[in-house]
């Protein structure tokens, strides 16, 4: 893509950085949900364990 | 010598240690009788080889577990934790102090080292924060690490003392610590036009400090993984019961981290608009790194922490360790000068690369030699319960 001013560099730039924010936010959410959904699962275990 | 001596002594990694350490001394003969020039492929184009890019930026991130394991259970009071903290403190200060040692190769006068701290502060320049906070650190991982030496020399009241210090030296190391692991990469900021854009960020600092904290989670598990076949039987009850539990936490953390430093790559890519270069051959070596050595061990530590995979975590963690250091490498190296024809290009002569092999191998004998000796995987039994 050719950009012929500073103002069309940056406006392309930062739409790209605003949607990947985006992405980004919904990726960690995920990502956090995804290591932790067995937590309550290995809680219930190790407490069988104790018992 | 008893055959038994023989049989202690001999040891296949003790005769390779006595072989680098030959090869070391007449090394450091050569250097400081013949200079740079007689050991080094260094020029006016490249006068930071690996003895910058291994030794002292990849030294400095691989030590970054002393101070992200010691804010952990001593600032966030993740106590669980408690027992990784005095072998990553005793990492840290043996890789702080290598990388001071091997910087007494790299520098053309080394006995100037301490003028900018005492004589000639240059407080305008980055490199003279990176030497003020290295110089600091080192102090603080001294005091930090020399509890652990005064409860085996047995000097109870100085080791009371200095214990006291603990919190206040953790917070130091944690300034320290975030100011110089960015500042080394800002140091590469000064350079647009010599490294690759792809590697080349107005971030550069964010994505060492991020990185450098990715790779100290990584390193606990590493080092304690390498650690426990050799000295299973100097690790008390205590640690080796939460030693699982410092993989399955660390894991989870170094996962989010790595996470992060995706997500600033990524940032920096967009922010910059390189993605032109992405379909080069340097853009497929820089997708290698991102995809291979931070997207990878995200996941692997990711689904290793879910599934408490203790074996997974571990392979990862030796992943993530080599993907800092490719990075580390790509930016002072490899995607450093990139525009100089394949003729004036750096690489290292067998010279540098024997001093880099002995500093490792110092520090892991002097490891050993600690650790066989001081409480470190183990508490000292007039002092169990003293934290």
């Amino acid at each position: 893509m050719e950009f012929y001013t500073y103002h069309d560099f940056m406006l392309n730039a930062k739409n790209a950085v605003y949607i990947l924010m985006g992405l980004i936010v919904l990726g960690f959410v995920g990502l956090w949900r995804f290591v932790t959904a067995r937590d309550a699962d290995h809680e219930a275990e190790s407490h069988e364990e104790h018992h | 010598m008893t055959s038994e001596t023989k049989k202690t002594l001999f040891t296949p990694f003790n005769i390779f240690a006595g072989i680098v350490l030959l090869i070391g001394a007449y090394l450091t003969v050569m250097r400081f009788t013949g200079g740079l020039a007689a050991v080094t492929n260094l020029d006016d184009n490249n006068p930071w080889g690996i003895w910058i890019g291994f030794d002292l930026l990849c030294g400095v991130a691989l030590a970054a577990g002393g101070f992200t394991t010691s804010a952990a259970v001593y600032i966030f009071g993740m106590k669980k934790y408690h027992s990784a903290v005095r072998p990553a403190i005793l990492t840290a200060f043996l890789g702080y102090a290598l990388v001071v040692f091997a910087l007494h190769y790299d520098v053309g006068r080394p006995w100037r080292l301490p003028y900018p701290i005492f004589l000639q502060p240059g407080t305008t320049s980055l490199l003279y924060e990176v030497g003020l906070c290295v110089f600091l650190y080192l102090t603080v991982l001294a005091i930090e690490y020399s509890v652990a030496a005064l409860e085996w020399l047995g000097l109870k009241k100085l080791r009371s003392l200095v214990h006291k210090l603990t919190l206040l030296l953790t917070i130091f190391g944690v300034v320290l610590s975030t100011l110089h692991q960015s500042s080394l990469g800002a140091l590469y900021l000064i350079a647009p036009s010599k490294l690759h854009p792809l590697w080349y960020s107005t971030y550069l600092p964010i994505q060492f400090f991020v990185s450098a904290i990715a790779v100290g989670l990584s390193m606990v598990i590493f080092e304690g993984t390498l650690s426990h076949k050799p000295f299973h039987h100097k690790m008390d009850a205590t640690f080796l019961a939460e030693h699982d539990g410092v993989i399955l936490g660390f894991a989870r953390g170094a996962s989010m981290v790595l996470a992060c430093y995706l997500a600033i790559k990524i940032i920096a890519l967009g922010a910059d608009n390189n993605w032109k270069y992405l379909v080069s051959g340097w853009g497929a070596w820089y997708l290698f790194e991102i995809l291979g050595f931070v997207a990878l061990p995200s996941l692997l530590y990711a689904i290793g922490s879910r599934e408490r995979n203790i074996k997974l975590i571990k392979w990862t963690a030796a992943l993530t360790v080599f993907g800092v250091v490719l990075n580390r490498f790509n930016v002072s190296l490899v995607a450093f000068n990139w525009q100089l024809p394949s003729a004036q290009r750096y690489f290292p002569s067998w010279g540098e690369i024997g001093v880099s092999v002995f500093v490792v191998v110092v520090g892991i004998l002097v490891f050993r030699f600690i650790v066989t000796r001081m409480p470190i995987f183990y508490e000292h039994p007039e002092y169990k319960d003293a934290h």
